[in-house]
């Protein structure tokens, strides 16, 4: 147990800070309007490419791949520390997160040249699991892929696929044979987004803005050798990218702890400041506590990843317990504005933007990606190993429910 | 980094493990609830011979001088137990005491014999009506019956004190004659002393009042600021207490995992109703989380950081609140059999609530955790990364 540095690990953190210092002095976080824009499309390319020269866009993997072949302490490293600067919009984070973790794992070597591509900045992903009818239930996808040759015809409509927009690939499952009971009917593809037959509309957000698109699939030809994993085994394929998704470190949009508390010192209300307020102290008290544990219980993964292990299913919890801290530390901070929380602008406080950022971007953080209830189906039988509910779809075949 | 116990810690709480569930029996437990108040265990001997109340007294006061990482781990499995000894009071506190506090001769003189279970400790510092949440004040000092210090005799009356039925020797907190905070240590022999047992939340607690009427006190020894002293011995308690506290959240957690996996209604173990399945699996995440805080101040502890008083705060209120989670749904999920005495489960409900008001409640420390927040976040060289960063 030592939540120091050893001396090599001080080492490079110096490294990385003075890495930092010279590299990131130009950073600066991507506000909402920006976000997928062309020209902070550019900016954020450039500091992905930066990082991939350094061997900072994957510490953990192999040189070869385009990482760092360092170790998962390095990666905590480099995280906090970059962390403390203004952060671009990661439009790399569902890439390296999500898709390539089961490239590695399941790829050829041919698809595993799209890796160092995706963390030099070249390629951005998109996820196109979900569907109208397949959300929570994912296992009941619709989009069918039918052999033809060497070629699969893929058809089929996706929905909420975050930055298809502007992905140059994505990764997808589709049903190859719906006489299979659903979870074992699927097959999982890397799509280049260029292809024909592929179109992508906005949806407009809560916020107003649209990050996701419905995609629509019309007879699209994809190349068998853009299959990941066997025919049929594509459910194996997307639990292991789902698993990644849950653990990486979450693109919350919250201002720090930090942030909050000068903010309560700032903020007066009856004519005092917030922080005297003893119900302000008990309240801001009690998200401390659970920050410092959610940070805490990161870290005791990454030793799990460190001694060479796998995470289980208990990683979910993070992913469960900060979305709800932000949403509720997100709307008490507007609280301490009393009604001129109601007004988003920097006459109110200059962090007022981003505290009503946190507050629309976390309901949508508590659905995707597992909603809540999901993850603690997982939690109470994966990890506590209580017996699932009785099931209508069981053993029937897809076709038939 | 790494936020783990290492093998030889891990052993230690396997064997610890092993040995409690053998030798610390639910029924045994229960049995101690009714027993007379001044009866000790029979299992505080064995604990003795096993050599746990020295693992971190150094070994020139008669300790293993092993460290506080492997006293975290056994008290999280004498937690998991809801062991019946005055283990928490002897050594989290008054050895604490003495070890951080003391003089040379007050150590030579009593670390051995506490570390031989020769002496049991404790620690009093509660007075009736005398607590106040920005601080822990010591005496009331209005109160009539307020302990006061004066040229090696102390007068007043402490209550509660844990395991003060029990207890040989007691730190104790008081005034002296300039109004001023200071901490004493008192052998409990004497007739200017008198015991009443105190009818308790957790009757195996052995909580006493405890009247002095002129009794002998030597002032603690290198105690200059017995306030900031007091804040420490605290802070380092509830460190170990959380791991009490998190162990007993565990084992409620698993007892009542085992029984919903069993129990059917309607046909159906009751475990597969989402409703159940989701309470367990906050429990579940609020004991891990919990334990991550607990981990933080263990290293702090083991480390002298800087940081101790922040993660005392943070695994001390986290592990009070899934103990009362864990302890409360875990009966709930019992039904009737979970309220009946024959059932484990009000052995943790109890223990839960004496733990959380042991040291200080949720709101003492809260206050607590936010006045060492604000105060580090004056110094931006002080802020942890995970206050600093989002
Ligand atoms: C911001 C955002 C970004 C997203 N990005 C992507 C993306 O890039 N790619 C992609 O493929 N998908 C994406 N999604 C989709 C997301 O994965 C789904 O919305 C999610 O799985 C829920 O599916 P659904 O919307 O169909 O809701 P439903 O499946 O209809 O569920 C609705 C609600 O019912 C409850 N519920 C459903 N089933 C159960 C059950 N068995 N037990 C208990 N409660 C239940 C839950 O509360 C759930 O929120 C995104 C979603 C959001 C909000």
């Amino acid at each position: 147990m030592d939540f120091s540095d050893t001396q090599e690990e001080a080492c490079f953190r110096q490294e990385v800070r003075s890495w930092l210092q010279a590299n990131g002095t130009t950073l600066r976080s991507t506000s909402p309007d920006e976000l997928y824009t062309e020209a902070d499309i550019a900016f954020c390319r450039q500091w992905q490419k930066k990082k991939a020269e350094a061997g900072y866009a994957h510490i953990v993997w192999p040189k070869e791949y385009g990482g760092m072949g360092g170790n998962w302490m390095q990666a905590a490293i480099f995280d906090q520390e970059e962390r403390r600067l203004p952060r671009p919009f990661n439009y790399f984070s569902v890439g390296i997160g999500q898709c390539l973790p089961s490239i590695m794992e399941f790829g050829s070597e041919e698809q595993k040249q799209l890796i160092p591509q995706t963390l030099r900045g070249d390629l951005i992903w998109c996820q196109l699991f979900s569907e109208p009818n397949a959300g929570v239930d994912l296992a009941a996808v619709r989009s069918k892929a039918v052999r033809e040759g060497d070629n699969w015809v893929i058809s089929g409509q996706k929905v909420w696929t975050s930055g298809a927009q502007v992905a140059d690939y994505g990764i997808l499952i589709a049903r190859t044979d719906p006489d299979l009971p659903k979870h074992r009917g699927l097959t999982y593809f890397l799509i280049d987004m260029t292809l024909p037959g592929i179109s992508v509309q906005p949806i407009k957000q809560i916020s107003g803005h649209s990050e996701f698109n419905e995609v629509f699939l019309d007879a699209i030809v994809v190349a068998d050798s853009c299959r990941l994993g066997e025919v049929n085994q594509g459910w194996q394929v997307a639990m292991h990218a789902l698993t990644a998704e849950r653990f990486k470190r979450l693109n919350t949009r919250m201002p720090s702890m930090m942030s909050v508390m000068q903010l309560s010192q700032e903020c007066e209300l009856d004519g005092e400041k917030a922080i005297e307020k003893d119900s302000v102290r008990q309240y801001l008290a009690n998200c401390l506590v659970n920050k410092c544990a959610q940070e805490h219980f990161m870290s005791r993964m990454l030793t799990v990843l460190a001694q060479g292990k796998d995470l289980g299913s208990e990683a979910s919890i993070l992913k469960l317990m900060s979305c709800q801290l932000n949403q509720e530390l997100s709307a008490y901070a507007m609280e301490m504005f009393e009604e001129s929380g109601a007004v988003v602008d920097a006459e109110t406080h200059p962090l007022m933007q981003e505290l009503f950022d946190a507050y629309l971007w976390a309901p949508g953080l508590r659905i995707a990606g597992g909603a809540d209830e999901i993850l603690m189906n997982i939690i109470g039988e994966r990890t506590l190993g209580l017996p699932s509910e009785p099931r209508l779809d069981k053993g029937k075949a897809f076709k038939d429910l | 980094m790494n936020f783990d116990f290492d093998e030889d810690q891990y052993f230690i709480k396997n064997d610890a493990r092993r040995f409690l569930s053998d030798r610390c029996s639910m029924d045994m437990v229960r049995t101690y609830l009714d027993s007379d108040a001044t009866e000790i265990s029979p299992l505080w001997q064995e604990i003795v011979e096993l050599g746990w109340l020295g693992v971190a007294i150094p070994e020139e006061y008669g300790g293993l001088g092993m460290g506080y990482l492997e006293l975290c781990v056994i008290a999280e499995e004498l937690g998991r137990v809801v062991a019946p000894v005055p283990f928490s009071s002897s050594i989290y506190l008054a050895a604490e005491a003495i070890v951080q506090y003391g003089s040379e001769e007050q150590k030579q003189q009593y670390l051995p014999a506490i570390a031989s279970g020769e002496l049991i400790g404790t620690m009093a510092w509660s007075e009736k009506g005398a607590w106040s949440e920005s601080s822990v004040s010591l005496s009331n000092q209005d109160g009539s019956d307020a302990v006061v210090f004066d040229n090696g005799f102390i007068t007043g009356v402490k209550r509660p004190v844990s395991h003060g039925m029990l207890a040989d020797i007691a730190v104790v907190t008081a005034r002296n004659t300039e109004g001023e905070t200071v901490l004493v240590l008192v052998e409990l022999s004497e007739n200017t002393l008198q015991r009443k047992p105190l009818i308790s939340v957790d009757p195996s607690q052995r909580n006493a009042q405890l009247s002095f009427d002129r009794h002998p006190a030597l002032l603690l020894g290198k105690c200059e600021d017995a306030q900031e002293a007091l804040d420490n011995v605290l802070n380092r308690a509830a460190i170990l207490y959380a791991f009490e506290q998190v162990g007993g959240a565990q084992r409620c957690q698993e007892l009542a995992v085992e029984y919903v996996k069993e129990r059917k209604t309607f046909s159906r173990q009751v475990g597969s109703y989402q409703a159940v399945k989701h309470k367990l699996a906050r429990m579940y995440a609020q004991n891990e989380l919990a334990r991550s805080n607990a981990y933080y101040g263990a290293w702090a502890l083991a480390s002298g950081s800087e940081e101790l008083p922040l993660a005392a705060a943070a695994a001390r209120i986290s592990a009070t609140n899934c103990f009362e989670f864990a302890a409360r749904e875990g009966l709930h999920l019992h039904g009737g059999m979970g309220y009946t005495w024959e059932v484990d489960c009000h052995l943790y409900l109890k223990r839960s609530r004496d733990l959380a008001l042991k040291v200080g409640s949720s709101r003492c420390w809260n206050e607590k955790l936010i006045a060492t927040a604000l105060a580090c976040m004056n110094d931006t060289e002080k802020v942890p990364t995970w206050l600093a960063n989002s």
